[in-house]
């Protein structure tokens, strides 16, 4: 029946009203079902793309390692290079290498390692991992990269040494002003830092000169640096003036080390003067 | 336990300052166990942890066990127990003995030739490390009480 009205065109009105009141609804529900869908698929998205930020997080992990690695090795590098070139610098001088976890990069030297530090606050001194059967000995002085002066082997085990640092406040060398040319003694602080004394009252001290040893009284070679003047302490009364000194390196972060097992002291150097 | 605790203070913690002070790893252990279990045991584990230290330092042989032994001694009395709170009492019993210990210490340093700047060493480490290791020591209470209990020797019980 609803077929012959359809046909005859009665129902016309009435399906026209129909589809006024049914296409807002349809288009809503298209609508919900294209949301749905969209949904549907933003959730199997989300999850594939959960996957790949996972995958990119673990690129990322790796890769940081991996920068860390290497600037690790760029680090050690720069040492090295350092350590190479002071004994280049000193083609007389037999040294021997001791650096970071026993690596093969001193080439014609034994490795070895800065193994500990000072338990006690007092004092300052590194344990390195060569010893007598490396051919060290009491008083061998130790350097690091760029020919600065760390101190000195104070005992010395099969394997291991102990190395008493320039910071130590037992400690002395004898010192002179790269500019000045002034000579005094430094010694270390209790506070981790170097005081040059003893530089005669005549002499010209700026702030900024550069520390080296003097090689007088022949336990150090000559040339090895030890910092730079922070601050001058001159007194008109006294008969020296002092000198505050930056020490060149953090000796807390020395790594790599030379034990300098031979050398030609100063004082064998110029026995006529 | 003490060889870990000698080994990581002279490596890892040795770099450690806050304003002077330094965690003594070694120095917590023995003088908590030693106001746990008495000035006996206080002083063996004293004299084993400063062996160890003695070892591991370049200084004089017999410093640190000698600063252990007596920090030991002083908090494994039974003075000062009725002072408050047993943290508190545990603070205030840390707090001398690390001032006295490392006393002790630079008097050994001292005695045998060691060059000390006794004005910094006591007001720039001494006391900021009193301070520091009395804060430390009811953190290191807590394992080692627990411990204490698990390795306290049973009392006599009577036979039924």
């Amino acid at each position: 029946m609803f077929l012959a009205l359809h046909e005859t065109r009665i129902l016309a009105p009435v399906e026209r009203g129909l589809q006024v009141v049914l296409a807002p609804l349809q288009r809503a529900a298209t609508a919900l079902a294209r949301s749905i869908g969209d949904l549907s698929q933003g959730v199997q998205e989300g999850r594939e793309l959960r996957a790949r930020v996972a995958e990119l997080e673990e690129q990322v992990n790796a890769l940081t390692i991996e920068n860390v690695r290497l600037r690790e090795y760029e680090a050690e590098v720069v040492q090295l290079r350092g350590l190479l070139g002071f004994v280049e610098a000193n083609p007389t001088w037999a040294f021997l290498g001791a650096d970071v976890v026993g690596r093969s990069a001193c080439i014609n030297v034994p490795c070895g390692e800065v193994v500990g530090q000072e338990p006690n606050p007092y004092l300052r001194y590194l344990t390195i991992n060569v010893g007598q059967a490396d051919g060290v000995a009491m008083g061998m002085p130790v350097v690091t990269g760029g020919a600065v002066l760390v101190g000195r082997v104070v005992e010395t085990g099969i394997h291991t040494s102990k190395v008493r640092l320039v910071t130590d406040t037992g400690h002395s060398v004898a010192a002179i002003l790269q500019q000045s040319r002034a000579t005094g003694l430094v010694v270390g602080q209790a506070d981790g830092s170097l005081r040059m004394l003893y530089i005669p009252q005549e002499d010209t001290v700026q702030v900024g000169d550069v520390v080296l040893t003097s090689g007088l009284g022949g336990a150090f070679p000559r040339g090895l640096v030890l910092g730079q003047v922070t601050q001058v302490v001159r007194q008109d009364f006294a008969l020296f003036q002092e000198a505050i000194v930056n020490p060149a390196v953090d000796y807390r972060r020395v790594e790599l080390t030379l034990v300098i097992t031979s050398f030609q002291p100063l004082m064998q150097e110029e026995p006529g003067e | 336990m003490l060889t870990a605790a000698a080994l990581a203070q002279s490596t890892a913690i040795a770099g450690v300052s806050l304003f002077g002070a330094r965690p003594d790893l070694v120095f917590l252990l023995v003088v908590v166990w030693s106001f746990l279990r008495g000035s006996g045991e206080g002083a063996i584990w004293a004299f084993i942890g400063g062996v160890l230290l003695d070892a591991l330092s370049g200084g004089p042989f017999s410093g640190f066990t000698l600063a252990l032994l007596v920090a030991a001694l002083l908090v494994g009395q039974q003075w000062g127990r009725e002072l408050g709170s047993t943290t508190f009492q545990l603070v205030l019993l840390v707090l001398v003995a690390c001032f006295v210990s490392h006393g002790v210490l630079l008097l050994t340093m001292s005695a045998t030739g060691y060059s000390v700047d006794w004005q910094y060493a006591l007001s720039h480490i001494a006391g900021p490390s009193g301070v520091l290791n009395a804060l430390l020591a009811p953190v290191v209470h807590l394992p080692l009480s627990w411990l204490d209990r698990r390795t306290r020797p049973e009392g006599f019980t009577l036979a039924e």
